[in-house]
């Protein structure tokens, strides 16, 4: 189990909440900070004393208050800490449930697991922890869904675009194959041709090369 | 010599007496009483004849100045600058020309403004010349000249600038200027005028003792007896006169001027016997008569001098000519500033707008911020505090926790979607700001299809705009949501020249318009008009939503 937590959260409630949580997981060590700078000035002590932090749990955004802070944010936090101890396993505890935002913490900051706030924090909190100790990433279940979703995002770019058009203007594929080539677009076969209108269809459910036309039309797409 | 050069300046009245006619056809102005005094003021038969006309044309003035008919004011001003002058009221006569003048000033140029302003300077001229002002009197007639066109013009001014060389007794400019006069009535080759020309260049070079004086004097002579033109050859014999008078010749002298008495009294005019009758009187060598001839003379000149100063104080014309051409350049610029001015105005005008708007879209944008953060961060995190209390701690029955829970939760997420919906974007890289936006809403049971989002050069589009755009589409996507059971959405960015165009498109039930004016789309309409752009949607229950914004 992980031995020295620091848990940067400016809810008082939720300290106590999170600190009865991690007991129950036998964590020894729980520390605690209310700002973003106490918190990075901790773990730089910690690692200087050669007695390092093995898990950060930090919120995203801070009440403001009369305070000049230097890190005034979760992701400040996680990105000063990622150039001091990379190694730092941390996890993101917040409300933010926007996908660029978690996105950016994923791709950008490493961490290694999101939970969502809410009424089955407490749950998710150990089932994180768990995955962690497992070297796994772990995000909970609204957040699991949002990413797959994400993923799952259908966007088409201009030669779709220019693809339906000549289509719509009654050439046959090999025949928008043959002005794909003239002009050396990118995907010029005849396959990539077809891939791409079957693709087409089902993006936009059409059945046929004359349906597709129609919503493309309809849609805007021509 | 005093009427040799005044009636042929008629000719020009003529001219813009018919061209006054014309225009006052249309006019309510009596026609034929204006032409019955106009005869009255050139050709005044009886001694009333001046006065009666000088009273008509003054009121005749006022009326058409009361009218705004600025053209007859000017054509009434112009004959009373002659029938003041043939009155004796030289002041007063070039009072009224330069009145006409500075209405002139207010006229389009024309041929007829033109003429105008010639024959007016040329009777300023004459007026100075009686008046003894040698000096004024040319520099009205260079004014003259300087517009003249025709040589009929020419020669008359040049003619006239000559005579005040010649009483200057400047002979040798004057002679000059005579026979540059010659040479312009050679041109026109108007028989009258060429024996006029003759007869004073033959009189200037009397006085510079030229030895063909005389028999030039003659031949001037001659030729106006075959004209028979009577002032002409009453000048003749004046200026034959003055030639053997100069000379000591009394009796060629006397026999002049008694040749000229006699042609006076043809022609019955006064002023004309009076000179003739003065020369007499200083022919005669009586010490009385002579005595009384030079303090009578003394006294004149004198009265004139002194009403000279009286009326340079009075009407103070350099000053008034000054003053109106100042004027002209003043209301000039004066319009031109007005111009620049309005223009100005309007453009600080827009820019102060435009900044406003801005501003006020950005102050809006920073409150809706702060508010945003306060709700994440305060409530949104309470109530998630509240809900895991509840949900490990509340001591209570499962189907009461169960019910707290779901209630608990459902506010949860709107104080949650509030914050959202009002959080912080990422302008920087607004694509992506704008991708997260639609993928939030990208589920199992909804797809969303984003077309060419990189088509608009996202770099360039100003931060009140972009923020604009997300706010819309954060509406309608919120929306669709909440009402429209969409399986499909897609959003298509198309740019059309100038213009940069979103297709929002949803298969899902639509709705009718009173539903619209309560959902947030008239918020997200008022956004896009906000900054210039066009905002239409088409719906109808059970049949999807489109939306198109265009900016």
């Amino acid at each position: 189990m992980f031995q020295k937590v620091l848990i940067t959260e400016d809810q008082h409630t939720i300290h106590k909440g999170l600190e009865a949580t991690l007991r129950e997981l036998n964590v020894n060590e729980i520390h605690n900070a209310h700002y973003c700078d106490t918190a990075f000035l901790k773990i730089k002590f910690a690692l200087q004393s050669n007695k390092p932090f093995d898990l950060l749990i930090t919120d995203l955004s801070f009440k403001e208050d009369h305070r000049q802070k230097r890190l005034s944010s979760g992701e400040d936090l996680i990105m000063a800490v990622r150039d001091l101890q990379p190694d730092l396993k941390v996890v993101v505890f917040s409300v933010e449930h926007r996908i660029g935002k978690i996105k950016n913490l994923i791709d950008s900051l490493h961490i290694n697991g999101y939970v969502e706030k809410g009424r089955e924090e407490s749950r998710e909190i150990k089932k994180a922890v768990k995955s962690i100790l497992a070297d796994k990433y772990y995000f909970s279940q609204g957040i699991e869904q949002l990413l797959r979703n994400a993923n799952d995002l259908s966007e088409t770019d201009k030669y779709d675009q220019l693809v339906l058009q000549l289509l719509a203007k009654g050439l046959k594929r090999d025949q928008i194959a043959n002005y794909f080539d003239e002009r050396d677009l990118p995907n010029k076969s005849l396959r990539s041709i077809e891939k791409r209108l079957n693709n087409l269809k089902i993006l936009f459910n059409a059945q046929t090369s004359e349906q597709l036309i129609a919503i493309a039309i309809d849609r805007g797409l021509i | 010599m005093k009427t040799s050069d005044s009636f042929l300046l008629h000719y020009f009245f003529c001219i813009s007496f018919v061209f006054f006619n014309l225009s006052t056809v249309s006019s309510q102005i009596s026609v034929d009483s204006t032409a019955y005094y106009y005869n009255l003021a050139l050709n005044p038969k009886e001694c009333t004849d001046l006065g009666l006309a000088y009273d008509y044309f003054v009121e005749h003035k006022e009326l058409c100045l009361e009218q705004n008919y600025i053209e007859g004011a000017i054509h009434d001003l112009s004959l009373l600058t002659i029938i003041q002058k043939e009155s004796g009221y030289y002041h007063d006569s070039e009072a009224s020309a330069i009145e006409a003048i500075s209405l002139l000033e207010q006229l389009d140029e024309t041929d007829y403004t033109t003429e105008t302003k010639i024959t007016l300077y040329n009777e300023l001229g004459k007026v100075n010349r009686a008046l003894l002002d040698y000096d004024r009197a040319l520099l009205y007639y260079n004014k003259a000249i300087d517009i003249a066109n025709s040589p009929q013009q020419f020669n008359i001014i040049t003619n006239n600038r000559a005579f005040i060389y010649s009483d200057k007794k400047d002979f040798a400019k004057a002679l000059v200027e005579f026979q540059k006069a010659y040479e312009i009535g050679l041109k026109i080759n108007n028989e009258k005028e060429i024996a006029r020309n003759l007869d004073n260049i033959a009189f200037v070079k009397s006085k510079l003792k030229h030895p063909d004086a005389l028999s030039l004097l003659e031949i001037a002579l001659q030729k106006r007896l075959q004209l028979n033109d009577v002032e002409g050859i009453y000048a003749s014999y004046m200026h034959l006169f003055e030639y053997y008078s100069d000379r000591k010749d009394k009796q060629n002298a006397l026999l002049n001027l008694k040749n000229a008495l006699a042609v006076a009294n043809t022609l019955n005019s006064d002023s004309y016997k009076l000179d003739v009758l003065s020369e007499f009187v200083n022919m005669n060598t009586d010490t009385i008569v002579t005595a009384y001839k030079t303090l009578s003379d003394a006294k004149k000149l004198d009265n004139l001098l002194t009403e000279n100063k009286y009326a340079s104080k009075k009407y103070d014309f350099n000053k008034k000519e000054l003053e109106l051409q100042k004027n002209k350049l003043q209301k000039e610029r004066y319009q031109l500033f007005v111009v620049f001015f309005l223009v100005l105005a309007a453009l600080s005008y827009i820019l102060i707008k435009i900044k406003h708007k801005k501003e006020k879209i950005q102050q809006v944008f920073k409150t809706e911020t702060r508010i945003s953060k306060k709700i994440h961060d305060e409530l949104a995190n309470d109530m998630s505090d509240i809900l895991s209390y509840v949900e490990t701690e509340l001591q209570t029955t499962e189907e009461n926790k169960s019910k707290l829970l779901h209630t608990l939760e459902d506010v949860y997420l709107r104080t949650r979607d509030i914050s959202t919906e009002t959080a912080n974007i990422d302008f920087e890289n607004f694509s992506d700001s704008l991708k997260y936006l639609l993928i939030q809403h990208n589920k199992h049971d909804v797809k969303v299809i984003i077309s060419n989002i990189d088509v608009f050069d996202w770099q360039r589009i100003p931060e009140h705009k972009k923020l604009a755009i997300y706010r819309c589409l954060q509406e309608l996507m919120v929306n669709m949501k909440k009402h429209s059971d969409a399986k499909l959405v897609s959003i298509v960015f198309k740019k059309q020249k100038n213009k940069h165009e979103i297709w929002y498109t949803d298969d899902g039930q639509g709705c009718s318009i009173e539903n619209i004016k309560q959902s947030g789309l008239e918020n997200a309409e008022y956004r896009i008009k906000e900054i210039g752009g066009r905002f239409t949607f088409e719906t109808s229950e059970g049949r999807g939503f489109k939306a198109i914004i265009i900016f």
